[in-house]
């Protein structure tokens, strides 16, 4: 069980949300229980006292009050009457009201022996009927008391044969003259008169009763469940009987006589100091605990209940809560225990526990952290495989290195060989050399030679492009000329235009004018005509001036040709003496290069002797190098193991 | 059958017979009395017109046009000759002819009569002429709408002959103002 509880959260959180929520309720209800019991108890305990007490005062007062009227009657002037003359008949009409009053069963009068001298009701009519079977001991025993004691006696319960019933006797001695008892006079009070008084009061409730108990235990009045045949005969040795006899009064709990279980109160009625008889019964009076403690039952139904409901509720509320801290944290042990197998590649499901609160915190913190784990393992894994195959690059590019160094060594033995015959070229260049300063003093001269024609050409090429310009002026000039004859060959058009209008005009006041016109028209006619014929010669004038006009254009785009003929033949010229002056420059300057060639090669050649000299160490170096290359392929496979133990190590994880 | 064709062949001879009778016209021997008349010979655009010279008062060089505002379109303003206000009508645009630019320097045909005095814009004047009256052709297809009702016939040389008696008195000439 501990075992279980150290194991799960959950059920410890449970377990103590239950002792926290329910413990404290269950020991708060049995205590209001207990509580609510004792009162419940102590109240019923007043109730069925005081009904007891209320029964036992009812009791008593009773017989003390026949007791009273025994007394008041056995004093009286007319019983001394009547014990002297026994004149039945007035004493008849006398106790007769007396009985109905009172509910005596008989009035009758003994002698000092206890023999029945009278009773009321057998001597009603017939004063001399016999009354002697009414003899019994229990008188005897009565009238033996009254004469001892010459005072009021009492008898318990007795069941008296004649009357076939169960009786008082209360006997008071009728005193004569003496002072000494002369006769007895006995009220015989029926049981059923005790029953009816303990019966009377108990009404209240369902099962409150009361009744009497003598010493001998046996009932002496009918409860409320009985009839009138318990008394004397049903033995109800009971708890409550005997504390009632042993210690006076109190209150109990037990099963009664109906194997019910109740609680009693019991009290003695202390008949023997009160009324002075020789006996004393109890009294008890009962209630069903079913009863009394009915409201403590439904507390108890209801507190269990609520107690239930609280239990579930508790359990409810510790499980929900402890899932909600314990669900998390189990999610998260099995992620951690997958993470400890180094298996990183399960996603924490995005959005399942979105909570701000400490786990949530945890939650996130750990979400961070292992998303940085895997991130640098990935890393790792990355360099870890750059490493093997860096490292298996490194391993080729050794034995490259490896099988180079040889060849170099091999190369080595050739280029001092080449060297030799670089050497004796070298010699030879030096010779070439010179003969190329040579030639290049004579074409420096040349070129002098060639820079002073392509001057005098310049100056040619530009005394014609100062003819052509005064060619293209001229030329423009006339172009201005003739458009000037255009203007006038247009004024001469208008003239000719209006003299056709005079001549339509004259025409036409020719015509008005009739025949007198006639020869007007044949004027204006002549007029029309001359126009018509200025107007076809400066049409052909117009026609000669045009194509001069083209000619001249042509011209003066020709001549504009021209110049830009003559400008490009300066450039060119320029440029051709441009030209030489650089050829001069290079040959002074591969004439001086020629020089340097003949003095480098001159040091070439003592340069080619340290050579030899640098090839031969480097040689010894280059053995050295293949020695070294081999130690250091040993050391890249060391390498290589281990960067393949890396690999195994970092592949173990996933991610 | 062969009797039947000679006789419908000299049925056909004389139904042709019948027909050119019918058909032939008389000829118009009223040629010979020719009617000539004096014109003035203008171009508007390219298109060659003809007035009678009976109309024509004087060809006048037009220099410059004043504008006159709220008048039709066809009269394109007035111009002072001599002293005489007259108003200028263009002839292409009463016409409804297609407005085209001519850079020639037009010239103003004045025509009047006892109680009409407009002058015509002629983009050229050509000169005198003499057409037969008689001779003249009908208006060519081309030439429809409002122009057909001023013509009265088209001379040689595509030359458009104007009414000028129905141009001075046409209602359209004569503008109110008041109106």
């Amino acid at each position: 069980m501990f075992r279980f509880f150290s194991k799960s959260i959950m059920a410890r959180l449970t377990f103590h949300f239950f002792l926290v929520g329910f413990v404290p309720l269950l020991i708060f209800g049995a205590t209001s229980y207990y509580y609510a019991k004792n009162m419940l108890e102590s109240e019923v305990n007043q109730i069925v006292t005081s009904m007891n007490d209320t029964n036992k005062k009812a009791v008593v007062d009773f017989l003390e009050e026949r007791m009273k009227s025994i007394r008041l009657q056995s004093k009286s002037q007319n019983i001394a009457v009547l014990s002297d003359n026994n004149f039945y008949q007035i004493a008849h009409s006398l106790y007769k009201d007396y009985m109905d009053i009172f509910g005596y069963t008989d009035i009758l009068m003994l002698d000092q022996s206890g023999i029945v001298m009278f009773s009321a009701t057998i001597n009603q009519n017939d004063a001399t009927a016999d009354v002697s079977f009414l003899d019994d001991p229990v008188l005897e025993k009565l009238a033996k008391a009254v004469v001892a004691k010459k005072d009021i006696a009492m008898t318990d319960m007795t069941r008296y044969k004649p009357f076939h019933s169960i009786s008082i006797f209360m006997g008071a001695p009728i005193l004569g003259d003496d002072g000494e008892p002369s006769a007895i006079l006995v009220f015989v009070i029926n049981a059923s008169q005790i029953s009816n008084l303990t019966k009377k009061n108990v009404e209240t409730g369902k099962t409150m009763e009361s009744y009497l108990v003598g010493p001998d235990f046996l009932m002496r009045s009918a409860s409320r469940f009985t009839d009138k045949s318990v008394v004397m005969s049903r033995n109800v040795d009971s708890i409550a009987s005997r504390l009632a006899f042993e210690k006076g009064a109190g209150t109990t709990k037990m099963t009664d006589y109906r194997d019910q279980k109740v609680m009693c109160a019991y009290s003695t009625l202390g008949l023997n100091n009160r009324l002075g008889t020789t006996f004393d019964w109890a009294i008890i009076t009962k209630i069903d605990q079913d009863e009394a403690f009915a409201f403590l039952h439904n507390l108890r139904r209801n507190i269990i209940l609520t107690l239930f409901l609280l239990l579930v509720l508790v359990f409810g509320a510790g499980y929900i809560q402890s899932n909600g801290i314990a669900g998390p944290l189990k999610k998260l042990s099995s992620h951690v225990a997958l993470m400890d197998e180094g298996d990183f590649s399960i996603p924490w499901p995005v959005g399942a526990y979105t909570r701000s609160d400490e786990l949530g915190l945890l939650i996130n913190s750990y979400n961070r952290g292992i998303n940085r784990l895997r991130k640098q393992i990935r890393q790792m894994k990355d360099s870890a495989n750059l490493l093997v195959s860096s490292i298996s690059q490194i391993s080729a590019t050794a034995s490259q290195l490896s099988s180079s160094a040889s060849e170099t060594s091999s190369s080595i033995s050739e280029v001092t060989t080449t060297m030799e015959e670089v050497r004796q070229t070298s010699e030879i260049s030096m010779e070439k050399a010179q003969n190329v300063a040579r030639s290049a003093d004579r074409t420096s001269k040349i070129s002098q030679a060639g820079k002073s024609s392509t001057e005098n050409t310049m100056a040619g090429v530009n005394r014609i492009r100062k003819e052509m310009n005064y060619i293209a002026e001229s030329t423009v000039k006339l172009s201005e000329q003739t458009q000037r004859i255009g203007e006038i060959i247009n004024t001469v058009t208008d003239i000719a235009d209006q003299s056709n209008i005079l001549s339509v005009n004259a025409a036409i006041e020719a015509a008005k004018a009739g025949e007198h016109g006639k020869g007007f028209a044949v004027v204006a006619q002549e007029v029309k005509t001359l126009a018509d014929q200025s107007k076809d010669a400066t049409s052909q004038v117009r026609t000669i001036l045009d194509d001069i006009q083209k000619a001249t254009s042509a011209a003066v785009m020709a001549t504009e040709r021209g110049t830009k003929t003559v400008e490009e033949a300066v450039e060119l010229s320029e440029q051709s003496g441009d030209a030489i002056d650089r050829l001069t420059a290079d040959v002074e300057e591969s004439s001086e290069a020629a020089l340097q060639i003949t003095v480098s090669t001159q040091q070439q050649l003592t340069g080619m002797d340290q050579l030899s000299q640098a090839m031969e160490s480097i040689n010894d170096a280059t053995l050295q190098n293949l020695d070294s290359v081999r130690q250091l392929e040993e050391a890249i496979k060391n390498m290589e193991d281990m960067g393949h133990i890396m690999t195994n190590f970092v592949n173990a994880y996933k991610i | 059958m062969n009797k039947k064709n000679t006789s419908s062949r000299v049925d056909r001879d004389a139904v042709l017979k019948a027909r050119a009778i019918l058909l032939a016209r008389e000829i118009d021997d009223k040629r010979t009395e020719a009617e000539f008349t004096d014109v003035v010979e203008f171009m508007i655009t390219d298109e060659s017109y003809g007035i009678e010279l009976k109309f024509t008062r004087e060809i006048y060089p037009l220099k410059e046009i004043t504008p006159l505002p709220a008048s039709p379109a066809f009269i394109s303003g007035i111009v002072n000759v001599r002293g005489e206000i007259v108003s200028v009508v263009d002839i292409k645009k009463f016409f409804d002819l297609p407005d085209t630019e001519t850079h020639a320097k037009p010239h103003l045909i004045i025509l009047e009569n006892e109680n009409m005095t407009f002058g015509l814009l002629a983009d050229r004047i050509v000169g005198m002429g003499r057409i037969d009256k008689t001779r003249l052709q009908g208006a060519l297809p081309t030439m429809t709408g409002i122009r057909e009702d001023y013509l009265i016939g088209v001379a040689k040389g595509r030359m458009a002959l104007l009414d000028g008696g129905r141009l001075l008195t046409d209602k359209k000439m004569h503008i109110d103002m008041a109106s």
